[in-house]
């Protein structure tokens, strides 16, 4: 209780210095692993497949490695600056060595914040329309799309408006709920399997068309750069780097259980032609003794909770982001209502689903550069500069 | 304190009307049409001279349907209503029938689509990009051939079940369940369509005003069917492609005497390929490993010999292998089509050498052979 007062007192404050952490590693590994399990599950089959034919799962698994890498450097930089997010380091590394927040470090860190924020509104937009498509696409025929979109944006900025550690222990129990079915189905999937679908092992690949099957399959890892933000809350113990990895590994794993299961049954030529494999896999595995004889409804009732804490952790992360940056974090909540009507706009911004998935390649992007040639740059240059502190801070975990 | 209170649960129970709105597109049960059957016929050219498809769809009538309030129906051809209509397209011809309907039409409860020869041999691409494109079509109802008029499957009445659908539908379920039917499905054949190293196969089937029966399968050559098969030919398909165990075979011990004869009965088969490729030729050997009951014989032999029952195993082998070679020269010499996936292991397991062949030539030219193993589990309740 008396925790949790202390807690909310200092995430409005936290402009002024230090933030007490509130998330424990676990849950820091929930908060990547349901951020990262979205739309990415219904479509990855097919964006692996068709670029890396036979090979797709072998570019899953390579692009995990890099997810990896990412998320080992963004740990570090959290551990370099505790309890600092994105916002205040960057304004640290990129300033002068007086002031922590000095003009020059404000007006250089401006362009990555900027970015960053672009990216977190445009990629929840996105998110939330890909979520509408299929749901207007596949059960709710009649529905307009704007109501579908709406309902998943007003419920995430249900959860935008509580504190910081509320996030974080929503991202803990959907976690559970989200990871056993996927699995589940994935498993009950390969009563269909077929070995001679996967093989021959490396098909005749120009490396570049592999290579772009491992960037492709990057962009689904993408939403651990939200670490950037919430590891300035979170617990420095020796386990928090450990179990953020196992973080990524949960997706990883599901990733190329799905993408195995699509390859085995459908074969990569047809896989190519399905716009949401993952759901004709659900369609076409029967699960015996069930009462459902339509795995897709409940498969996609699942599923609203796995695009749920994506939408509303970034969202988060975007009012977060805005609200630290103009150094009024009080208003934080009303921020987030403020972006609500700019994400929706931009969630209607796709013509159709074809130019949603353009959109998307483009954020694929833009995320490449947040999650990664920013971390890289501001390690690099705090690394030259000699900034943050040289022995990580290890913390007890309070009460927990 | 009071007043807070009161104000609270007035608020808190007008926000419990949100939730009782219900659905957005609700739409009752009876308030659509669900076509459980699907037929696709070729028709009378339109006046300028396109090809035009004739669609009809069979849908369940509710209350004629033995058990309903009034119980009147008997069920068969009373319990269900055909509608046809021609289009230019099969969602053309959609419309048109939808513009019969009082109801909505609901493609979702669709347990067959039947294709009638004709069409098949003009190629279905055009047909089933409707389908896929469709997501209330399932991927697992049965895409199945009619011999002669599609249409008259639907309208075939074969009394079993209330509704002839069902009828289809358990028929193909049971017998790919017990082997005697391969199990293709829509979902399966769209796969086979899209795999070049595949080549499909569909179920074939013939309807008459009180009859439907399988009658073996429908060869395709990527999406144009171009001939067909036998029942007896398409379960040593089936052996091949290592997928069912096809149903009970008359074997001829004695070669001379054709009255002489048993019926076994293949209980599980196992098939292995060796596949050699020497300079772009192919050479593969099929070996057949299979376990089947004696169900009947009609000639003297003690079978509590076991030696006979070896005896009579290695007969059976031999008349086996030559079905199945008959099988393979037809596949290779007259439809010249790999039906029994052999591309498939070919691209799977040796890929330079699929890179650089072209199977579609390659394949009358191959050398396959093929070799049976059979072992007698059981022979009934009789000794002898």
């Amino acid at each position: 209780m008396d925790r949790n007062k202390q807690s909310s007192v200092t995430n409005e404050n936290s402009q002024e210095g230090s933030i007490q952490p509130v998330i424990s590693p676990r849950q820091s590994a929930s908060l990547i692993a349901s951020t990262m399990l979205g739309v990415g599950v219904l479509t990855l089959p097919r964006a692996a497949a068709s670029e890396a034919s036979e090979a797709a799962w072998i570019t899953v698994i390579l692009g995990a490695f890099f997810a990896i890498i990412a998320i080992v450097m963004i740990t570090r930089l959290g551990f370099r600056f505790p309890q600092k997010d994105f916002v205040q380091y960057s304004t640290i590394i990129l300033g002068t060595n007086k002031k922590e927040r000095s003009i020059l470090g404000r007006i250089l860190s401006t362009p990555f914040i900027l970015v960053f924020l672009g990216y977190s509104l445009v990629t929840t937009a996105l998110i939330a329309r890909s979520f509408g498509e299929v749901v207007v696409n596949a059960v709710l025929r009649d529905t307009p799309l704007e109501v579908v979109i709406a309902t998943m944006l007003i419920t995430s900025l249900i959860l935008v408006m509580y504190d910081i550690e509320v996030l974080a222990r929503v991202n803990e129990i959907l976690l559970p709920i989200i990871v056993i079915p996927v699995l589940f189905i994935a498993l009950f999937s390969f009563q269909s399997f077929e070995l001679v679908n996967l093989l021959p092992v490396w098909p005749q690949l120009q490396i570049k068309e592999f290579l772009s099957g491992v960037l492709i399959t990057f962009f689904a890892y993408q939403g651990y750069e939200i670490i950037t933000i919430f590891s300035a809350h979170t617990f420095i113990t020796k386990k928090t780097l450990r179990l953020n990895i196992i973080g990524l590994l949960i997706p990883a794993f599901i990733y190329t259980f799905i993408v195995i299961a699509g390859v085995s049954v459908f074969g990569n030529e047809e896989l190519a032609l399905l716009m949401w494999p993952t759901l004709e896999l659900v369609k076409v595995t029967q699960v015996p003794g069930l009462v459902l004889e339509r795995m897709e409804s409940a498969f996609l009732g699942v599923w609203v909770a796995a695009v749920f804490t994506t939408t509303a952790n970034l969202y988060y992360v975007a009012s977060y982001l805005f609200s630290q940056y103009v150094g009024g974090m009080r208003y934080r909540r009303w921020f987030g209502l403020a972006f609500l009507p700019l994400i929706f706009l931009i969630s209607l911004g796709p013509q159709n689903v074809i130019a949603l998935f353009d959109w998307q390649q483009y954020i694929g992007y833009t995320g490449m550069l947040v999650g990664l040639i920013f971390p890289l740059i501001l390690t690099l240059v705090a690394k030259l500069r000699k900034k943050g502190v040289k022995q990580i801070p290890y913390q007890e975990e309070k009460g927990r | 304190m009071k007043k807070k209170r009161i104000t609270l649960s007035v608020l808190i129970l007008l926000m419990l009307l949100l939730t009782t709105t219900g659905c957005w597109d609700r739409r009752e049960l009876e308030e659509r049409i669900s076509a459980i059957a699907i037929s696709i016929d070729r028709a009378e050219p339109s006046e300028e001279g396109q090809p035009m498809y004739l669609v009809s769809i069979q849908i369940p009538i509710p209350v004629r349907i033995a058990g309903g309030a009034e119980a009147q129906g008997e069920g068969g051809a009373d319990a269900v209503k055909v509608v046809s209509s021609t289009g230019f397209t099969v969602a053309h011809a959609f419309g048109n029938i939808q513009k019969r309907m009082n109801q909505q039409l609901f493609m979702g409860h669709t347990r067959v689509i039947a294709v009638s020869k004709e069409i098949a041999r003009e190629g279905v691409k055009e047909l089933i990009d409707g389908f896929r494109r469709d997501p209330a079509i399932r991927r697992l109802l049965w895409f199945i051939v009619v011999e002669g008029e599609a249409v008259e499957l639907l309208r075939s009445d074969p009394k079993i079940e209330q509704i002839p659908t069902v009828f289809i539908m358990s028929l193909m379920e049971n017998g790919a369940k017990s082997g005697m039917i391969p199990d293709i499905t829509l979902g399966r054949f769209y796969i086979s369509v899209s795999n070049p190293s595949l080549q499909p196969i569909l179920n074939y089937v013939r309807a008459s005003k009180e009859d439907i029966s399988w009658i073996g399968v429908a060869l395709f050559d990527n999406q144009k069917m171009i001939g067909e098969l036998t029942a007896k030919e398409s379960w040593f398909l089936l052996h091949l492609r290592n997928e069912n165990t096809g149903g009970n075979l008359l074997i001829f011990p004695d070669r001379g005497d054709q009255r002489e004869h048993m019926v076994i009965r293949p209980m599980q088969i196992d098939t292995s390929n060796k596949i050699q490729i020497v300079d772009g030729k192919v050479k593969a050997h099929y070996e057949v490993n299979m376990q089947a009951n004696i169900i009947e014989k009609n000639f003297d032999i003690d079978l509590s010999d076991s030696k006979n029952i070896e005896k009579l195993a290695r007969v059976t082998e031999e008349a086996l292998e030559e079905e199945a070679k008959k099988l393979i020269d037809l596949l290779q010499k007259k439809y010249k089509i790999d039906s029994i996936k052999l591309g498939q292991q070919i691209k799977s397991y040796h890929y330079s050498d699929w890179q650089k062949m072209n199977w579609k030539e390659e394949f009358p030219k191959a050398d396959i052979s093929v070799s049976y193993r059979v072992e007698f589990r059981r022979i009934g309740m009789q000794m002898r």
